[in-house]
């Protein structure tokens, strides 16, 4: 079964110029505001608050962009576009989003680990 | 109070966002780095004198009924108009680009990869704007000196003329 991977850190040890602390803060960080994100989204769409869970989904753009979590962006960008045209999406949407934001936990989780 | 460091604002709500640029900026220039999760918060204190101010457009995550980015702007720009605002922001819709800057926004950055570098070409450019306005004023107060002079000589030249007194031979040896 190929697994491919989808997050990308090429970007971040160029940010960081090797400095694995940095690093390992910033995927910390990360780590604690996807989460975060994913249970506020949730509960957001639970509400039909359409408003507030493509705003919190805004936010976690930039951040997955960092963490070269590319796939993720489009479902984003569907999540922010549709609360304003058809809402009734952004619950299938958002499952995808989900699936792709757990798996780079996994494997961000296992990044920090090696950085240790 | 000689070498102040000129200071920067940074509001986002987004910390993390807030923390990357501060390690960045303060890896490549000397400033004194502010972070606001809001833009009230910003305005609260801009009477710090901000040189820069980088703000986000979207600042309504941890309190809804937050003001956005081109709120802030106009505010800034009623009380501080000499203070330079760049965007940044997750927003990618121009609309919202073109309006930031019709109200006075310095440049709109899209958050990516990119983005961190792109500011710092920001900042980068406003110091050599600066230089060269500097500059140019220094020329101009230059060209506006000299040009006195000659007009002075010509006007003394004339009176010499009319006063019947050479000046190659002013006869006053």
């Amino acid at each position: 079964m190929e697994d491919t991977r989808v997050s990308d850190l090429s970007f971040l040890k160029q940010f960081s110029s090797g400095n694995n602390e940095m690093m390992k803060k910033l995927i910390t960080v990360f780590l604690q505001t996807a989460k975060d994100a994913i249970v506020k989204i949730e509960g957001f769409i639970e509400e039909k608050n359409w408003e507030r869970a493509g705003s919190i989904a805004h936010q976690l753009k930039p951040q997955c962009s960092y963490m070269g979590i590319k796939t993720a962006e489009p479902f984003i960008i569907k999540i922010e576009d549709a609360k304003n045209s058809d809402a009734s999406t952004i619950p299938e949407l958002f499952i995808s989003l989900k699936l792709i934001i757990e798996k780079a936990i996994l494997e961000l989780n296992d990044e920090v680990n090696k950085l240790g | 109070m000689a070498n102040a460091l000129k200071k920067i604002f940074l509001v986002d709500d987004d910390h993390n966002n807030n923390e990357m640029l501060k390690m960045y900026l303060s890896s490549k220039f000397k400033l004194e780095i502010l972070s606001f999760s809001t833009g009230e918060d910003c305005i609260r204190n801009i009477e710090l004198n901000p040189k820069y101010i980088i703000l986000d457009y979207n600042l309504n995550s941890l309190k809804t009924e937050a003001a956005n980015g081109i709120d802030i702007l106009k505010k800034i720009k009623e009380l501080k108009p000499e203070i330079f605002v760049m965007f940044l922001s997750g927003q990618d819709k121009i609309e919202v680009a073109v309006d930031t800057i019709k109200y006075g926004a310095y440049d709109y950055v899209v958050k990516n990869q990119s983005s961190f570098l792109r500011i710092e070409n920001c900042l980068v450019n406003i110091h050599k704007n600066i230089r060269l306005q500097y500059l140019a004023k220094a020329y101009r107060f230059a060209t506006f000196f000299l040009a006195g002079i000659l007009i002075a000589i010509i006007i003394m030249s004339i009176v010499f003329r009319i006063l019947g007194i050479s000046t190659l031979n002013p006869g006053w040896f």
